[in-house]
């Protein structure tokens, strides 16, 4: 039987944890000796950030589980969205009211797949005390952390000129995919 | 910029068939074939993928929600000028889904949605397109395109374009 080992951290002492994905079955941290049951993080939206076409992508294929457990465990790392992402997300949906951005038919092509926008005209947005300027033609997007630890980000957010992407990847899925880069790099 | 030419098109049997037509109703927000050729529609059918067709449609196209109001201006303009005569069903749709039917101008003529002129001439072929067709584009435009389009044999669902997903490049 196949065992898809995931990432948790211990509650106790914050050291990573490898963890089989199921519930119900206590887990004891190697570090710390601390014993605690794995159970789905309170959060309460999920969804916050992802598309609903990327969603619905899921839905369709019958593997919206897959995406859920992604968002939780892999994106949230069992945690829960910051207030530096609410704060960006509210930045976004304030500019699109005003008519400043609008949302592009794309999402971002890594989980947990956000929503694109294009500015229509310049203009900034406001969050955790910092200004983040954007000029008419650019793209914005919210950073998932991965993409942020990615580009070194101090900001959930992203504003550029975005290149096509072909293929959907969870987070899992590309963390899978670097560390099998870095391994290729190391064998070198 | 490529159309499907129906198959019998030329023939004795052809039957004109359109996304919209001079007497049709005012159209409907929800309804998600009312950009799709009925021709286009009929051929997912009997390839048995008229599923996955209306769910690209419902999401990749619609975005989960429902025509907006410029994408039913352009229906009802397409409407007017069939009545006009200004423009006929080519017998072709346009190769990306929703697959809309493709109309040939037989004169001069201007069609207007959210205020913006779109012009043609006789000749001219003129597509609805849909939001993603237009964000590639990159400028506000209006729901439509006006050129003269090449035939080809490949149908393409609206969430195999390129445009789909964004990212910084290699993520793959």
């Amino acid at each position: 039987m196949t065992v898809t080992l995931t990432k948790l951290n211990c509650p106790n002492c914050g050291a990573p944890l490898d963890w089989d994905g199921s519930y119900g079955k206590p887990v004891t941290c190697p570090y710390c000796g601390s014993t605690f049951m794995p159970g789905p993080t309170d959060v309460d939206d999920l969804w916050l950030f992802t598309d609903s076409v990327a969603r619905a992508r899921y839905e369709f294929k019958g593997t919206l589980d897959k995406l859920e457990h992604d968002i939780r465990y892999e994106v949230l790392r069992g945690g829960t969205w910051s207030n530096l992402d609410r704060q960006c997300k509210r930045e976004l949906e304030r500019l699109e009211r005003e008519g400043l951005i609008r949302k592009l038919a794309s999402f971002w092509a890594l989980s947990p797949f956000p929503p694109v926008y294009r500015a229509k005209q310049e203009g900034e947005l406001n969050f955790g005390g910092k200004r983040f300027r954007f000029n008419k033609g650019d793209e914005l997007v919210w950073a998932c952390p991965m993409t942020r630890d990615r580009f070194e980000l101090d900001a959930p957010i992203l504003i550029g000129d975005f290149a096509s992407e072909r293929v959907q990847r969870t987070c899992g899925e590309m963390a899978d995919a670097m560390m099998g880069r870095m391994k290729t790099m190391l064998e070198e | 910029m490529y159309n499907l030419l129906k198959s019998l098109l030329g023939t004795a049997d052809f039957v004109s068939r359109a996304d919209t037509t001079a007497d049709g109703p005012d159209p409907d927000p929800n309804d998600v074939w009312a950009f799709t050729d009925p021709d286009a529609r009929d051929g997912y059918a009997r390839d048995g993928k008229q599923k996955r067709l209306e769910q690209d449609i419902r999401f990749e196209v619609m975005r989960g929600g429902g025509w907006q109001a410029d994408e039913l201006e352009f229906k009802s303009e397409i409407r007017r000028l069939l009545r006009e005569g200004l423009i006929r069903d080519k017998g072709a749709y346009w190769f990306r889904s929703p697959h809309p039917t493709v109309y040939r101008a037989e004169r001069d003529g201007a069609l207007v949605v959210t205020g913006k002129t779109v012009r043609f001439r006789a000749g001219d072929d003129i597509v609805f397109q849909c939001r993603m067709e237009r964000d590639q584009r990159r400028e506000d435009e209006a729901p439509v395109l006006v050129a003269r389009l090449q035939p080809t044999q490949d149908a393409k669902l609206c969430s195999d374009m390129s445009g789909a997903m964004k990212g910084l490049g290699g993520m793959e």
